[in-house]
């Protein structure tokens, strides 16, 4: 029985046509036009309890419109959602009960209080136990180690510390479902570190579905076992992060170090990808040719100081998947 | 339930107040500010009363009694409302969707995150600006006129706060509101502080039947001062204020769902 | 100087997609001027002329005292000032190789000329029209009249910069603002009713202060109150007030600008 089920989700938005220049602009405080946008569209996945899934895409691929249809904000323009047997749309206040969410660039917290406060807050809007509302906070301040600035007001907290007390403030009314908005951004990497730590262990040890939108790959590397990938509001990839390494990772990328910077660069089976003065990067499918020949296609024509052979990093499969699409 | 939700709203409301007690020499300018503008008005209202004794024959007294109890209601509702004259933050910053993940009614829970004590201040001069027109008028206090005179400001205070609703309600169309709202309140506000029979129909109809601020101050008034100048209206408008309240209340509250639901189906 | 002028049409042009503001905006401002036109209309019945103002004489008073005031309203720059101290975007403004207050009022224009000519413009023909109300005696007082607009309006902008500027110090400014706009600024600026008519002890504070600058100089100046010596005196007035706010600002932002180097925000 899966947590969240969402089947054929859309959602169109209108969006007015702003026109250019003194005129046009004068004429749209009287009239405007619009088009329709498909921030997601015919989406469809299901998630079972307990798991830890990256939902990943660019700016505007319709990352976030899908959390909010999730969480209750927004309603879909066709299509179903189902979690833990509500529809979120429709009984907001069920739902909010069951979920947490943390927005990375918004904090819940009281801006100008002490963190204790706004915990204090959330006990009585979340009407959590007092009992298990002192053993949560015992358990995340001594995780998270907020115990030292607990009484510092939310606005002197570093983004970081911030985001821990986010963290906590989403879990104190054992959420099953946490929903993350993008959680590691503007972090040093340290912090960002702490963040993923801690997903991993509140997902393995309080068995909380935990679903991330990221643009940082490396967040989903390290924290998840499932990747979905959207695009244009459609879903691209959906599967484990190795299967995805397993089917986008035949290629190869070989850096090379020329000894000059040769003008015109033409090889057979390969891609030009990346090129920095005298390096260069080249992508090749290694089914369709081996790494020694495309050495020798090299040697034969330029001459090479250096080289290197990498591994697909998730980086760049997902930057090929969104450049060439699913094969 | 209740029991839950007043306690709610005043650890919310407490919560407001402590961080804006976070900025002590802001607040207090504030209080001050606001006290000082009041009396100042008063005093060029007084100025300008002196000079032409009467306006469309209500006296100095009866005229400042009308500005009381206008300002009594709308500093109620500044305690109470504030929240709303820049509501469209909540759009602009997207913290609508933080509002609407929480397990409570979000307009509950946004009135409840701000409950302005600085209007305190106003509020305290209003009443005394207020006791002290009331008492010049020549109305004798009993217990009617005690009942009545609280109904109205009560009645008064939900009038101005629908008002504000639902001009705050538009930014869930328009996005940016600005200072309408603050705007709009003001000048109801203003338009409260004379008799209405100083205005031309159109106006006077405006301000019974669309912004019907004129069930805040001047129909009520006509019971209390026994002015008995009802510009064609019905006589039973002195009474009218509770009535008009509760349907501004319906009202309102069903264009602020009405706004919801279409934040929810478009997200900004 | 054309670097500044980009900043007042960027403005110009952000204003100008607010197309519902707009039309509400307007819609409430001409409630506000009818409250007043109708109170002095009721107040003048049975009268000729009070305090060298006769019915006609004062409807256009404040109507243009009305339309003026719309700047004080709109203009928002302290609010703006603090919030950009809050979320530190101030510091890449005081790095930028441009001089802040010009750019802040640069940026201000842009706004407040959008204002003019779809706000205060309409709305002041519109009560032209109207109530038949009078021009200024002469094309030389037009120009005169706009010339201490201009001026009353660097006087406001000044005041609220000097504001806005606090925010290095207080954080929170919305105190200061209300105290001094709202209070002060509305009381002296003339905008309820002309100076004339004011208690002897409020005019002879409002003589000492900067606001009646703002709002009670370009009106009286259209409206013929002010003429001869008077009006040079009172475009004098403006001037010097000019030249000591803008001066305050300077080094009230070069204070905070060492401030923040020092300190670190």
């Amino acid at each position: 029985m899966p947590i969240i089920t969402v089947e054929h989700l859309s959602k169109h938005f209108k969006v007015y046509r702003r026109r250019t220049g003194f005129w046009g602009n004068l004429s749209s405080t009287v009239s405007r036009k619009h088009d329709i946008i498909k921030a997601v569209d015919d989406v469809n996945f299901s998630l079972e309890r307990g798991e830890l899934v990256g939902y990943i895409g660019a700016n505007g691929a319709g990352k976030s419109t899908t959390i909010k249809m999730l969480t209750g904000i927004l309603v879909p323009t066709s299509g179903h959602i189902d979690v833990m047997g509500l529809t979120p749309y429709r009984q907001r206040k069920e739902n909010t009960r069951r979920i947490g969410v943390v927005f990375g660039q918004r904090t819940q917290l009281w801006w100008d209080l002490p963190v204790i406060d706004s915990f204090e807050l959330l006990k009585h809007i979340y009407e959590i136990p007092q009992n298990l509302y002192k053993q949560n906070l015992e358990f995340f301040s001594e995780m998270l180690q907020l115990q030292p600035f607990l009484s510092t007001p939310v606005r002197r907290l570093s983004l970081g510390q911030r985001m821990r007390c986010d963290l906590t403030a989403a879990l104190l009314h054992n959420p099953e479902i946490l929903y993350l908005d993008e959680p590691t951004i503007g972090l040093d990497v340290v912090a960002k570190e702490q963040v993923r730590q801690f997903l991993r262990q509140v997902n393995a040890e309080r068995q909380v579905t935990v679903i991330l939108t990221t643009h940082d790959l490396n967040d989903v590397e390290k924290v998840c076992q499932r990747l979905i990938i959207i695009d244009n509001g459609k879903i691209i990839y959906d599967g484990g992060i190795d299967d995805l390494k397993k089917r986008y990772g035949k290629t190869r990328m070989l850096i090379v170090d020329l000894a000059q910077a040769y003008s015109d660069i033409q090889l057979e089976g390969v891609d030009l990808t990346r090129r920095d003065g005298n390096r260069i990067w080249l992508a090749f499918d290694r089914d369709t040719i081996s790494a020694s020949e495309v050495i020798a296609q090299l040697t034969a024509r330029y001459e090479i100081q250096d080289l290197t052979i990498s591994e697909p990093e998730i980086e760049e499969i997902v930057r090929r998947i969104y450049e060439l699409g699913v094969h | 339930m209740v029991r839950r939700y007043i306690k709610l709203y005043f650890l919310l409301a407490g919560a407001y107040v402590r961080s804006r007690l976070q900025y002590r020499l802001s607040f207090g300018l504030m209080c001050f500010g606001i006290v000082i503008s009041e009396i100042c008005l008063l005093g060029l209202l007084g100025a300008l009363l002196a000079k032409f004794r009467t306006v469309n024959g209500w006296t100095w007294a009866e005229v400042v009694f009308l500005y009381g109890l206008g300002n009594l209601a709308y500093s109620f509702m500044r305690i109470l409302g504030s929240q709303l004259d820049d509501f469209d933050r909540y759009i602009i910053r997207g913290e609508l969707d933080g509002v609407l993940i929480k397990p409570v009614p979000p307009l509950f829970y946004i009135l409840a995150n701000r409950v302005e004590l600085i209007h305190v201040s106003r509020a305290l001069t209003s009443v005394a600006i207020f006791v002290v027109a009331f008492h010049l008028s020549g109305i004798r206090w009993t217990l009617d006129v005690a009942l009545f005179t609280l109904t109205t400001i009560l009645s008064g205070t939900l009038i101005m706060f629908t008002l504000m609703l639902i001009s705050a309600t538009v930014a869930l169309w328009t996005t940016k509101s600005g200072k309408l709202t603050d705007l709009l309140i003001s000048a109801t506000k203003e338009a409260t502080a004379f008799p209405i029979s100083i205005y031309p129909l159109a106006v006077r109809l405006l301000l019974t039947f669309v912004l019907p601020v004129a069930f805040v101050t001047y129909y009520p008034a006509q019971q209390l001062l026994q002015k008995g100048e009802f510009l064609g209206m019905p006589e039973l408008f002195q009474f009218g204020a509770p009535v008009v309240a509760l349907v501004m209340l319906c009202v309102s509250y069903l264009f602020w769902c009405s706004g919801l639901r279409r934040y929810h189906s478009t997200g900004s | 100087m054309k670097k500044y002028l980009t900043f007042t049409l960027k403005a110009f042009q952000r204003t100008l997609t607010y197309r519902f503001e707009l039309w509400m905006e307007l819609f409430i401002n001409v409630l506000f001027m009818l409250v007043y036109v109708y109170l002095w209309k009721a107040l003048y019945t049975g009268r000729t002329s009070v305090e060298g103002y006769d019915l006609n004489g004062i409807l256009t008073y404040i109507v243009v005292s009305q339309t003026l005031l719309t700047f004080t309203f709109t203009l928002r720059i302290s609010r703006i000032i603090e919030e950009k101290v809050r979320t530190g975007e101030v510091v890449t403004d005081l790095m930028k190789p441009i001089d802040f207050q010009l750019m802040t009022l640069a940026t201000a224009a842009g706004t407040s000329s959008h204002t003019a000519l779809f706000n205060m413009l309409p709305k002041f023909l519109l009560f032209y029209g109207a109530f038949g109300l009078s021009l200024p005696p002469s094309p030389l007082t037009v120009f005169l009249f706009f010339i201490s607009v201009v001026l009353g309006y660097i006087i406001l902008f000044s005041i609220e910069f000097i504001i806005g500027i606090f925010a290095f110090w207080l954080v929170e400014i919305r105190g200061l603002y209300a105290f001094v706009i709202w209070g002060l600024a509305m009381l002296f600026s003339g905008y309820f009713l002309p100076l004339e008519f004011y208690p002897d002890f409020l005019a002879k504070i409002a003589v000492v202060l900067p606001f009646r600058a703002i709002i009670y100089f370009p009106t009286a100046i259209y409206t013929g109150q002010l003429i001869g010596e008077s009006l040079v005196t009172a475009l004098l007035i403006q001037l010097t007030w000019v030249a000591v706010l803008v001066g305050i600002g300077r080094l009230a932002y070069r204070a905070a600008f060492r401030k923040l180097v020092i300190q670190g925000g």
